[in-house]
């Protein structure tokens, strides 16, 4: 039984015993979503119910068309993706140059510009809001697109380096220093050579940007108080009431926020392997 | 051992001299942008908060702007609190098991896919979704699948223990408290299993081949060859890591009911409580400076000690 | 070279922090000036456009919507901006929104709020808005509800929010009158299987048990109009209060565990006979198709219980200052109390109006779930809005909980509430 497509050396009774250990985690990671899934078929007589089943008896697509109908569900994907994609753009245009920096250049303060990066993620976030509520205000930034999208970056950011740091780190440095032979200044190849190399690991903190802002609610529910500004997040908590929820319709819309992300993620998941280089290996 | 000296050459070499094209501007040239954003959007809110953890704000004279100075007594307030001492408690043991698991299964289920093994992509996706889910949502699903009558894990419990089996997740703080280390462990195993698998395949095979050869069990290789050069990358993570579970408001406020209960909060619902329901804002400030310096000193003490291992 | 480095890293620190701290330094000069800008004359018909933030249930910010139209097609200079936030984050965002300019103009929320806004100087006396005249067409009980000590603050829109007892008809004909027979129709039920418990209630919230407390002659204020009133929460009645609630338990009467949606479930499906629940999800069951009773709830050792009652209302910003807004700001106001519009709530909201006319309207009069509300209230007591109420409520949940879960004695709760309460009030600064 020994084949290519399995590693040399493993009996039968190993390889199946992966498969069910790799199965059972499978399941627990994807059963919460099936679980959404399912209360968001249901009609609305029985979104509480003691059965297992995935897809519910009379299952109907009637919550789906109603979070369309009685929320600003359209307003709040536009909204978000507006402000996501932001977000990433910038999130990322800021980060790569500071990653590269950190990754090739020798300056005063290097190691510990590094580690305050690590620092700003250890004040609990939610208390920097008064100040920066403060800040937006002074100019004129509250209730804007912008004023959140300045807010996300600069939570993105730190991470973003790390990860780009990582990566250019593993880049080697001989591409470059032949780039200049030819004559090549640094902006050029940092452009031209560097940047397409890394790919993976810029691919993956725009996702990392996109997906802070796609989910954030604490800040966005600060800074924005227009109704037509809402962002998906807060117009999902605003689904729920004081007492009431209708669960059918929330996790309908709960699905419908989540299946994008979901969708770029899969999408974008073979950079994450190897592209997410905090520290590296190599050296 | 030769691998790691020669790491070391080449980072010496790479390392201190300077790129042929750098001039003395271009790493403050590339790092502006950046560093403009982070001062302003970052250390702004910083400076504020530890200047108003030394005074006393109250509802009564929130809107006016005008906080009188009262030295330490916001910090003193705190550490002379029993409350503060059983709540660390609980936040490290919260931080300790959460990042224990976060670190093992991910490591573990990052083994198993580094192996050939058809179908992996399809389980790697699999695996990774409670990651590509928004924190609060899936936060929100777990609740309900806590849920006495209707929740998924308590028919699953009847089903195969008989209906004593049920366990009282959201009511009683013990429980609920397990039931948000339950979903918080959930929501981070994606994160640590790629950041591991990251690093297990830039580990050159022909290390392994070389052990095989010398007759090293799985476990030998394990220890000798996989987990020394992991290491780099799990320590970042790891920390990074502690810092996030440390600070992770969002699952612990849910799964609770705005954790209330003081069986089942952690420093950070702490601070948000006092900040936001009672408006004590200099209080909560004073708190989110000790809790700043606690994740601080642990960081650096872990890392310089990582460091000295090697 | 290195010595460049260190001077060009100390100028850029310098700088930032100049800039930093110039801006806090602004601050002030420029929002005095907005103020300036804001209040220059301008032509007629200036555009005026009000800022609205509610806390309703789904169907009542439909209507509120409809209003809203209505409104605008009738002022096209003025535009109403609802939005909405749940009950705490509206508190938290109207508080730290008081901080800059971008707060609401006019919060439509329970009177409770009054007890956060009116010490926070978030809000304005509602009387200097609209005149005195303006209040003789409410009912008097509803505006003494809206007031803080003494001052009227808010117009109140809706009188109840009151808990009642629900009954399901298919199973109970007629509503007990003592919680005895409450307890011996659930017995009964339960031997025969019909429902798993008899009662069901939000275990969660103190606001669901508090009435309880009323029954054994307990409050948790000495007295609430006090300039510093004292939490009475360590008191024999609080101890008949915890040892009531565990027998319920113990007795299977109530669920071992239930949250609102639960227990608001389990009475959907039929499997408790009695809930008690408030006039804003009547329509969720009878939507349903349930045959509904509403009954007070029923007494305990001859004394009834005494549900919380408490009004909802409009409060106006103390952020409305220009004259052209005021103006706006009123006249949204009258035309959201009108009768019409308080009656095309009441279908939102199903409890009472408080503008006298609609009142009186045969649509109130003659709806047998509002008759069967004025019956509770009448044994309801007002809920203390007060601040320091959030301390009771933040001293009596998770005390309530450990009760339920046998973390602590019924006799032990009372001192530990007492306990809380007193740090909570405390630490708001009283």
């Amino acid at each position: 039984m020994r084949s290519e497509r399995f590693e040399k050396g493993d009996s039968v009774l190993k390889i199946i015993l992966i498969y069910i250990t790799l199965g059972i985690f499978c399941a627990i990671s994807v059963y919460p979503v099936l679980n959404i899934l399912s209360i968001s078929l249901r009609p609305a007589s029985t979104v509480f119910s003691t059965s297992l089943k995935i897809i519910p008896d009379n299952a109907t697509f009637d919550n789906y068309i109603n979070a369309f109908l009685k929320y600003d569900l359209s307003k709040w994907l536009l909204n978000s993706l507006i402000i996501s994609s932001l977000s990433a753009f910038f999130g990322v245009i800021l980060s790569v140059t500071a990653g590269y920096a950190f990754s090739r250049f020798e300056f005063l303060g290097k190691k510990v510009g590094l580690s305050m990066l690590l620092v700003t993620q250890m004040f609990p976030a939610t208390m920097t809001l008064l100040p920066l509520y403060i800040m937006l205000i002074h100019y004129r930034l509250s209730n804007s697109f912008l004023g959140l999208v300045i807010v996300y970056i600069s939570t993105t950011i730190p991470f973003n380096i790390w990860i780009l740091k990582g990566y250019f780190d593993t880049i080697p440095k001989s591409l470059e220093e032949s780039a200049y032979v030819d004559g090549a200044n640094i902006t050029i190849s940092f452009y031209k050579i560097t940047l397409p190399l890394a790919a993976p690991a810029i691919a993956l903190s725009a996702l990392f940007s996109f997906m802070g802002a796609w989910s954030e609610y604490i800040v966005a529910r600060v800074i924005i108080t227009a109704s037509d500004k809402l962002t998906l997040p807060i117009g999902l908590t605003n689904m729920m009431g004081q007492f009431t929820t209708d669960w059918g319709i929330y996790s309908a819309a709960a699905l419908i926020t989540a299946v994008p992300v979901m969708i770029i993620f899969i999408c974008l998941s073979k950079y994450l392997v190897g592209g997410l280089t905090l520290g590296s290996v190599k050296g | 051992m030769e691998l790691k000296t020669l790491q070391n050459k080449k980072q010496n070499r790479t390392g201190h001299s300077r790129n042929m094209a750098q001039t003395r501007w271009t790493p403050f040239f590339f790092l502006l942008p950046s560093l403009i954003v982070l001062c302003f959007i970052v250390l702004y809110p910083l400076f504020y908060e530890f200047w108003i953890s030394f005074r006393n704000v109250t509802l009564l004279n929130l809107k006016s702007g005008k906080y009188p100075y009262i030295g330490f007594q916001n910090y003193i307030q705190i550490l002379t609190d029993p409350l503060f001492y059983k709540t660390l408690l609980r936040t490290l043991v919260w931080t300790a098991i959460n990042v224990f698991f976060h670190i093992t299964f991910g490591l573990f289920l990052a083994i198993l896919l580094n192996r050939k093994l058809p179908g992996k992509s399809i389980i790697r996706v699999l695996l990774i979704l409670p990651w590509a889910i928004p924190q609060y949502i899936g936060a929100i699903t777990w609740r309900g699948m806590f849920n006495i009558e209707y929740g998924a894990i308590n028919i699953l419990l009847t089903k195969f223990f008989g209906p004593n089996a049920a366990i009282p997740w959201l009511s009683d703080p013990k429980w609920s408290f397990i039931a948000a280390i339950i979903t918080n462990i959930w929501l981070g195993i994606p994160f640590m299993m790629m950041t591991c698998l990251g690093g297990l395949q830039s580990i050159p095979q022909e290390f392994y081949e070389a052990a095989d050869t010398d007759g090293a069990s799985g476990w030998q290789k394990f220890k000798n060859i996989t987990l020394p050069l992991l290491k780099p990358v799990i320590t970042p993570a790891a920390v990074l890591g502690t810092v996030w579970t440390f600070n992770m408001i969002s699952v612990i406020y849910v799964i609770t009911y705005g954790a209330e209960t003081e069986e089942a909060q952690i420093l950070v619902s702490l601070v948000y409580k006092k900040a936001f329901s009672y408006f004590r804002y200099g209080y909560s400030a004073a708190l989110s400076v000790i809790i700043f310096l606690i994740l601080m000193s642990f960081s650096s003490i872990f890392i310089k000690s990582q460091k000295l291992e090697d | 070279m290195k010595n460049t480095k260190k001077v060009l890293t100390l100028l850029c620190i310098v700088a930032l922090l100049t800039g930093i701290f110039a801006a806090c330094g602004k601050k002030e000069a420029s929002n005095q000036n907005d103020q300036q800008q804001a209040s220059q004359p301008a032509p007629e018909q200036k555009k005026v456009e009000i800022a609205f933030w509610e806390q309703d249930e789904a169907n009542a910010r439909n209507t509120l919507d409809a209003l809203i139209s209505e409104f605008q097609s009738q002022n096209p200079n003025i535009t109403v901006k609802r939005t909405h936030f749940e009950t705490e984050d509206l508190r938290k965002n109207f508080t730290s929104a008081s901080l800059g300019t971008t707060g609401p103009d006019i919060v439509l929320g329970p009177n409770d709020n009054l007890g956060v806004f009116v010490p926070g100087n978030l809000v304005q006396s509602a009387e200097d808005v609209m005149g005195a005249d303006f209040f003789k067409n409410f009912d008097s009980v509803a505006l003494e509800a809206a007031k803080y000590y003494g001052k009227q603050y808010m117009i109140p829109d809706r009188n109840g929010n009151e808990l009642c007892l629900l009954y399901n008809k298919k199973l109970v004909l007629e509503a007990p009158k003592t919680f005895e027979e409450l307890m011996d129709i659930s017995k009964k039920l339960q031997s025969e299987k019909k429902v798993q418990y008899g009662l069901a209630f939000n275990k969660v919230e103190p606001f669901f048990t508090v009435p309880f407390l009323g029954a054994f002659g307990g409050q948790v204020f000495d007295d609430v109009n006090a300039q510093s009133p004292k939490p009475t929460l360590d008191t024999p009645a609080m101890l008949e209060w915890a040892k009531f609630l565990l027998k319920l338990q113990n007795d299977k009467i109530i669920p071992k565990e239930a949250d609102y949606d639960v227990a608001s479930n389990l009475f959907k499906e039929g499997k408790v006979a009695f809930l008690i629940n408030g006039p804003w999800e009547f329509g969720t069951y009878v939507k349903a198709g349930m045959d509904l009773g509403i009954a007070p709830i029923p007494s305990i050792n001859g004394k009834y219980p005494a549900p919380y009652s408490a009004v909802k209302g409009y409060c106006i910003s103390a952020g409305v200052t220009d004259p052209d807004k005021k103006a706006a700001v009123k006249k949204f106001l009258e035309f959201v109390n009108s009768k019409d519009a308080q009656l095309k709530m009441v279908d939102a909201h199903k409890q009472l109006p408080t503008n006298l006319e609609a009142l009186q309207d045969s649509k109130i009069t003659s709806d047998p779930m509002i008759a069967a509300q004025k019956e509770q209230l009448s044994k309801c007591v007002p809920m203390p809005i007060i601040t320091q109420m959030r301390a009771v409520w933040d001293a009596m949940k998770p005390v309530q909980q450990e009760l339920f879960a046998g973390k602590i004695k019924p006799e032990d709760a009372p001192k530990k509430i007492q306990k809380k309460a007193e740090e909570g009030i405390k630490a708001l600064g009283f």
